[in-house]
């Protein structure tokens, strides 16, 4: 692509991961959630691997990897829903005050799973799409 | 002992298909008149209570990610599974396809 779109995407890049993030972690607060903030990561990295060349970008992550996160974030998805949300969500959202950041007992840690999953599933599948990513 | 032929299973086979779709949709059809009104909130029914009761349930003021990812969390993570099932569908059709000696080098990283 041009050298204005290589530029715009180096600056911007961070940014949107961090909009993602945000979005995920106010999930439970403002609206927006798992799905949303994921799709946004997902994003960044579609416009990263549309901005610039196969060979210009050097890929931090592999294949093997995200499956190995997206398999990791459902585990916990499981623990939290299955175990710890069995044992702790009560006591922990009656300890809790609505419209704070650390409300919302494991509605946050089930949107930061659900970010992970979401996420890392468009990257893979954008990486794959590319077909670079199998070369590492 | 008498023998079936394959044409004469075929048509029963038919048949008795053919009976239990009809059994099947009238089961459909009687489901579907006991259905809410889209649009009224009757007294007492589980949307009532979601609303007035659902950021004291689960502690979060958003009610949509509350029922989607605290009240209603094993129907998500089931989605979750199958959005993952779907990407790493994708990632098998694309993928290279190598000779066997360099896919036994790449499964040890």
């Amino acid at each position: 692509m041009d050298i204005i779109v290589k530029q715009v995407t180096k600056i911007v890049f961070p940014f949107i991961v961090l909009y993602g993030f945000y979005i995920a972690l106010h999930g439970h607060l403002t609206p927006g959630g798992g799905f949303a903030a994921g799709a946004i990561i997902g994003s960044a990295f579609a416009l990263l691997v549309i901005a610039f060349d196969e060979m210009d970008v050097e890929h931090k992550l592999t294949v093997h990897e995200l499956i190995d996160i997206k398999s990791v974030a459902g585990f916990f998805m499981i623990l939290i829903i299955g175990k710890l949300g069995y044992m702790f969500r009560n006591k922990l959202i009656e300890s809790q005050t609505l419209f704070h950041l650390w409300s919302g007992g494991f509605t946050m840690i089930m949107n930061l799973a659900g970010t992970l999953m979401v996420s890392s599933a468009i990257i893979l599948i954008i990486y794959s799409l590319e077909k670079e990513a199998w070369k590492i | 002992m008498k023998t079936v032929s394959l044409s004469r299973r075929l048509k029963y086979q038919k048949v008795i298909m053919m009976g239990l779709l009809v059994i099947f949709s009238c089961v459909l059809f009687y489901s579907a008149d006991g259905l809410h009104v889209f649009g009224i909130i009757e007294k007492g029914s589980l949307a009532e209570q979601y609303l007035n009761e659902g950021s004291n349930l689960t502690g979060s003021t958003n009610i949509v990610n509350s029922i989607v990812w605290d009240l209603r969390g094993f129907d998500t993570m089931g989605e979750e599974i199958v959005f993952f099932t779907g990407a790493l569908g994708v990632a098998l059709v694309t993928r290279r396809m190598t000779s066997k000696k360099e896919n036994v080098v790449k499964d040890k990283r």
